[in-house]
């Protein structure tokens, strides 16, 4: 599926003919390839032409927003590439974190919880589903954008799930039939959620396969140049993505992935470097997962440099701050 | 600036901008999703989309729901995905307020008992409703007016009997009578159809009630020059009333005693057939634009009966006595 769908705007605005013609072509494109497209340009009514907007008075829209720590009972926004979600953070461990997504009320099932609008610091009434608790790695989580005030309706919703107890909790209505329009929500829902849980751009260390024995000749038949074919062949380098695409189509074989460090890792993925990433992965064109590929091993050398400093630490804190500015 | 969402996030308030994008989105989604227009009109126009756009921007709940749509958002791109989503799920929790929400939740259950409709699509975008040997065809995209006049072309069509002090929404039809309907419908257009569609399709058939009484003044006179859509109308009505309702149907205003000494029924059974035959009426007239022209056709076809006689109507009447 050639990327994300436009949005029902843009098809109309296709449809109309008032889309730019750069724009146009890639979305004929999407559409040429895309029964889902096709069908909702099918059933568009017609257009209401030229509605002229009227001052509406002040409706305002304002949160702070941080990148700092997570914390248990925060609402994140959760992004991995085009994916957002608001969630509700349930618990941190070192490499991942429960949450418990924000569901659209019209979607919200019988475990679906509504907070009220008094505890969700401006948001206004929030349904949260227990039911789709999930974990996700760090890398996803981008701001906290609220924190509740009161946890323990939440909590005490929660373990009624688990425990079968009753609760008196407002929730959502049951269920009952296999077209009820709120199935098609939240699946969507589901599969962003999974989505967002394997956002995994680099296994730990242990998992990681060995790399398949790459010698000086097969790394220039594939192309690459002779400085690093050397320096990969003898372990003194991992390659790049490009690289790794090069030695795939001329071997078969991708290289595994190269190890990174854990700590490294943990650094990249800290919410106050997702920012940054984002926007270098915007200009380089590349995937978050890709950036942050890059980036590690952008910082490996600088790891191996730190090796032959008396055994002291290196300071990926400082490493990366370099990278991420330049 | 570069869009709604930093509009937003620099002024901290809904501007020029952001009412565009609702406006156009507003319009998008209604027109794809095929929403009907509000109640109380005919079809959308720059009112109608304005007005809900404004109770989007501005109703209850207004300030929180762009609060988080700007803090969920990343980006403008993504900010116009999250607003056609809400947008999209506003609709979904107005048509459930409304009759038409309700028709399409009957429509659905119906289908869903039908084992020879089969059901495509995953998401609401997508969803279609077909008989089996269509399934596998494009999805229908030919002329409603078509689909239309196979769901008239059924006969026999019993609307559901319904009382209107009811606290529940009256069904469509009877569940005989709409599974036929929904199956002419889908077998005229030998495609999969789009559940939206088919609801157009539907309310074109049978035009939406909502109980309450009607009120037949003395301004209801017999007309040779009713319109084709009253005639057809009062024909429809006319199908599902009982014998006794038919022989009432006309003098709903007299006095029972009055009704009984020119249809010869019982005064108890006279009664009955006023009531029913005045919630039958309300059921299909109440919103009507010609409701006049539908009840003097029914009374003058009432008359025409009771002119005929009682030995057909009038056994049947002995018949439905219980008392």
């Amino acid at each position: 599926m050639p990327g994300p769908h436009p949005t029902d705007r843009t098809l109309a605005a296709l449809v109309d003919g008032y889309l730019d013609s750069d724009s146009a072509v890639g979305v004929r494109e999407h559409i040429a390839d895309c029964a889902r497209c096709q069908l909702r340009i099918g059933a568009a009514g017609d257009a209401v032409v030229s509605v002229r907007p009227r001052d509406i008075g002040r409706v305002a829209a304002s949160f702070a927003e941080q990148s700092s720590m997570p914390d248990a009972g925060e609402v994140w926004r959760l992004a991995w590439d085009t994916n957002v979600m608001l969630t509700v953070v349930w618990r941190v461990d070192p490499d991942r974190v429960a949450v418990l997504p924000v569901v659209e009320s019209v979607d919200a099932d019988e475990w679906c919880v509504f907070l009220d609008r008094e505890t969700t610091g401006g948001f206004g009434e929030l349904a949260v589903s227990v039911a789709y608790e999930t974990t996700v790695p760090w890398a996803v989580l981008d701001a906290r954008v609220a924190k509740l005030d009161d946890t323990d309706a939440l909590a005490e919703f929660r373990s009624a799930f688990r425990t079968g107890a009753a609760t008196a909790a407002r929730r959502g209505e049951p269920v009952r039939s296999p077209l009820d329009k709120r199935l098609v929500g939240l699946d969507e829902l589901a599969e962003r959620l999974a989505e967002l849980a394997n956002a995994v751009w680099s296994p730990p260390v242990a998992a990681t396969a060995a790399t398949a024995a790459l010698d000086y000749d097969t790394l220039s038949n594939a192309g690459l140049p002779p400085n690093r074919a050397l320096a990969i062949s003898k372990r003194g380098a991992a390659p790049t993505d490009e690289e790794a695409d090069a030695i795939e189509t001329a071997t078969g074989t991708r290289p595994a992935a190269t190890p990174i460090d854990d700590d490294l890792r943990r650094k990249i993925d800290q919410p106050r470097r997702k920012a940054a990433i984002r926007a270098r992965a915007r200009l380089n064109r590349r995937s978050e997962a890709a950036e942050r590929r890059a980036l590690a091993l952008e910082a490996q050398p600088a790891l191996a440099a730190a090796r032959g400093t008396r055994g002291a630490p290196p300071d990926f804190d400082t490493i990366l701050d370099q990278l991420l500015r330049a | 600036m570069t869009g709604a969402w930093e509009e937003l996030r620099r002024t901290e308030e809904v501007g020029p901008l952001t009412v565009e994008l609702v406006y156009d989105t507003v319009d998008a989604v209604r027109r794809f999703d095929r929403y009907p227009p509000p109640e109380g009109t005919d079809r959308w126009n720059e009112t109608a989309v304005q007005e809900f756009a404004h109770e989007f921007l501005v109703g209850d709940g207004a300030t929180e729901r762009f609060t988080r749509l700007v803090a969920t958002a990343i980006d403008e791109e993504s900010f116009e995905r999250l607003l056609e989503t809400a947008v999209r799920n506003e609709f979904r929790m107005q048509a459930r307020r409304t009759d038409t929400g309700a028709a399409l939740r009957a429509l659905t259950h119906a289908v869903e008992k039908d084992n020879e409709i089969v059901l495509a699509g995953t998401t609401t975008t997508t969803r279609t409703w077909s008989m089996l040997g269509h399934k596998d065809n494009p999805t229908y995209s030919g002329s409603h007016e078509d689909l239309i006049e196979a769901a008239h072309s059924v006969p026999n069509v019993r609307r559901a009997r319904w009382s209107a002090t009811s606290n529940r929404r009256a069904p469509i039809a009877e569940s005989d009578s709409l599974r036929r309907v929904l199956r002419a419908i889908l077998e005229c257009a030998a495609a999969p159809v789009a559940p939206r569609l088919m609801l157009e399709v539907i309310l074109a058939r049978f035009p939406l009630i909502s109980g309450g009484d009607i009120e037949l003044s003395d301004e209801v006179v017999p007309d040779d020059n009713h319109s084709p859509a009253a005639q057809l109308l009062a024909a429809e009505v006319w199908e599902q009333l009982t014998d006794n309702e038919r022989l009432v149907a006309g003098i709903l205003d007299l006095p029972i005693r009055d009704i009984a000494d020119a249809t010869g029924l019982f005064r108890s059974t006279a009664h009955r057939a006023v009531i029913s035959a005045r919630e039958v009426l309300a059921a299909f007239l109440t919103d009507l634009d010609d409701q006049a022209g539908v009840v003097a056709e029914l009374a003058a076809m009432s008359a025409s009966v009771r002119s005929r006689g009682t030995d057909r109507v009038g056994s049947a009447s002995i018949s439905q006595e219980e008392d």
